[in-house]
């Protein structure tokens, strides 16, 4: 039966969920946001440089990095989720 | 049905609704203070609509394609990927917070039958912080947060007053939208705001969609459009943009003030806190990502369509006539009211409260006097925003971002109340006293903005990050000893 009280148990195992997911989350967004922020240091006529529907090549990567941020947060949502018995 | 009676109809229809449900929620009788102001829990659909509404504002609505038309793509980078990595670190720093309330409450909670704190005074003062330190806080927070509510009161008004003049000013729109704000909050407490934050949400996110597919569909396709751009006006295709704004220096800084504000601004920290379970609270972080993404990228195409226009007055209005057929301008002006109400409604709620728990020395979900309380101070604050939003400042968005970095640097006193070693405490506090008092004249441009040639901000942030080092590292090598 799903424990829905919050119980030492239900904190240790939340303890340890996060441990798991500190290094692993929180050090590939924040390289992912230096990663997009650092690029506009890049010259300007490889920023602008067309690419697929005639978006700035510059663009489409900023695209990727926040789609990889959500599917980051997606799967370690999901993986703690899966994880069960929360409070 | 001419544009102004298509306008009455849908804001006729959007008043009612809010009435409708807030009046739903006032006939159950009296809640009790603990439910009026925190709720009884809130599940996956209603926390991430909540969040979402609190979060996208008047500016998504008319700043975000503002910034877009006069600072270029790069705007993507300030607002798109600052909010995505925002959702990704609450879901492992909201379920820290969510962890260390409830620890609070079992270490406490026995002997003195306190509540999990739902905000973010009740947090200071049962993690016992100074007095002074939680006025400070206080102070600094409604000093900091002022100026976000009076944008909100300000944008909306001033769009309303132009598709609806009423009087000379936008005096009379901005009565009657603090009025409204304040009669629902009062009648149906936070379950009415969010409630009413998740219809205005979807309404927001339906209404820049609709705009963004009418401004794509009148250049011709995405390829046309970004053509244009190209040919009239290159520097936006790239950062730092025309003006030159867009560095890398206030893209940091707006990172780390941005995916700060759920850990410091009330109205954000009290929707992680309140959230049913972990799992709900997740599964929400996953869909503001999402819902970032979704809400930012129309304001895109919104903001580089309107380079190919020309006209005079507001440049959205004039895009929405030119492209869109006549309703889409109606939920134009209803949707930038959807987005003002719900950002403003949940601030002066979370402020009300926070000066509710610093005033009441029992917790604030107990005390009999804390609603008319919380009430009262939202009423103040309201009326001076009122007064705010009459004057004039030029850009929302450069308006709000000094709202999040001031309210960035207290995070060091909600650290403070993790940290269990003293020495650390008081110098995490003093350290965010300091930035804060260093930063004010630095807003109000009577200090330099650089310090060889870096933004004060950075150093500020610089500093900070060191203290906060400093103190972790110290404070885990104290728990591996225990």
């Amino acid at each position: 039966m799903k424990n829905l009280t919050y119980t030492s148990d239900t904190h240790k195992m939340l303890v340890t969920k996060l441990k798991q997911m500190s290094i692993k989350l929180l050090i590939p967004i924040i390289v992912l946001g230096l990663l997009a922020i650092l690029s506009t240091l890049l010259p300007t006529d490889i920023q602008q440089r067309p690419a697929a529907l005639g978006l700035p090549v510059i663009l489409w990567f900023w695209f990727g990095i926040s789609i990889s941020l959500v599917a980051l947060n997606t799967i370690f949502a999901w993986r703690f989720i899966r994880g069960g018995n929360h409070d | 049905m001419t544009n102004q009676d298509l306008l009455y109809s849908l804001l006729a229809a959007y008043l009612f609704s809010l009435i409708f449900f807030t009046w739903r929620l006032s006939r159950g009788g009296k809640s009790s203070n603990k439910h009026y102001l925190f709720g009884s829990g809130f599940g996956f659909f209603l926390s991430f609509l909540g969040i979402s509404a609190t979060l996208f504002s008047t500016f998504t609505l008319l700043g975000m394609p503002a910034f877009f038309r006069n600072h270029g793509i790069a705007t993507w980078v300030f607002l798109g990927v600052t909010d995505v990595a925002l959702a990704g670190l609450l879901l492992f720093f909201g379920l820290k917070m969510r962890q260390f309330t409830r620890s609070l409450t079992t270490r406490q909670g026995a002997k003195q039958g306190a509540e999990t704190p739902k905000n973010l005074t009740e947090w200071l003062k049962q993690s016992g912080l100074s007095k002074l330190t939680i006025w400070f806080f206080i102070f600094a927070i409604t000093l900091f947060m002022i100026p976000y509510i009076t944008i909100q009161i300000k944008g909306a008004a001033t769009l309303l007053q132009s598709a609806i003049p009423l009087g000379d000013s936008r005096l009379l729109w901005s009565i009657l939208m603090v009025g409204l704000i304040l009669g629902y909050s009062w009648l149906g407490g936070i379950r009415a705001i969010f409630i009413t934050d998740a219809i205005q949400g979807l309404i927001l996110l339906i209404t820049v969609w609709v705009i963004a597919v009418f401004a794509i569909q009148a250049s011709g396709g995405i390829t046309a459009l970004f053509t244009d751009v190209a040919t009239i006006k290159p520097a936006l295709l790239s950062a730092p943009g025309p003006a030159g704004l867009l560095n890398w220096q206030f893209l940091l800084i707006g990172f780390i003030s941005i995916v700060l504000m759920p850990y410091v601004q009330p109205q954000l920290a009290t929707r992680v806190l309140v959230a049913k379970n972990d799992k709900a609270f997740a599964l929400s972080t996953v869909a503001l990502g999402v819902f970032a993404i979704l809400v930012i990228l129309p304001t895109l195409f919104i903001g580089l369509r309107s380079i190919a226009l020309s006209g005079d007055g507001n440049f959205l209005l004039n895009l929405i006539n030119h492209d869109a057929p006549p309703f889409f301008y109606a939920l134009f002006i209803v949707g930038v009211l959807a987005a003002a109400m719900s950002t403003a409604d949940s601030q002066l709620l979370a402020i009300g409260t926070e000066w509710g728990s610093a005033i009441l020395s029992k917790d604030i979900q107990q005390h009999p006097s804390a609603r008319i309380l919380v009430k009262s101070i939202g009423v103040i604050v309201s009326l001076i925003a009122l007064v705010l939003a009459q004057l004039s400042f030029k850009s929302l968005v450069l308006f709000a971002i000094n709202s999040f970095i001031g309210t960035s640097l207290l995070l060091p006193i909600i650290l403070a109340s993790v940290i269990s070693i003293p020495h650390w405490r008081q110098t995490l506090i003093i350290s965010s006293v300091i930035a804060v008092i260093i930063f004010i004249p630095v807003m109000l441009g009577i200090f330099p903005k650089e310090l060889l040639s870096l933004r004060i901000e950075i150093w500020l942030y610089a500093v900070l990050g060191i203290i906060i080092g400093l103190a972790y590292r110290e404070h885990r090598q104290l728990i591996n000893v225990k």
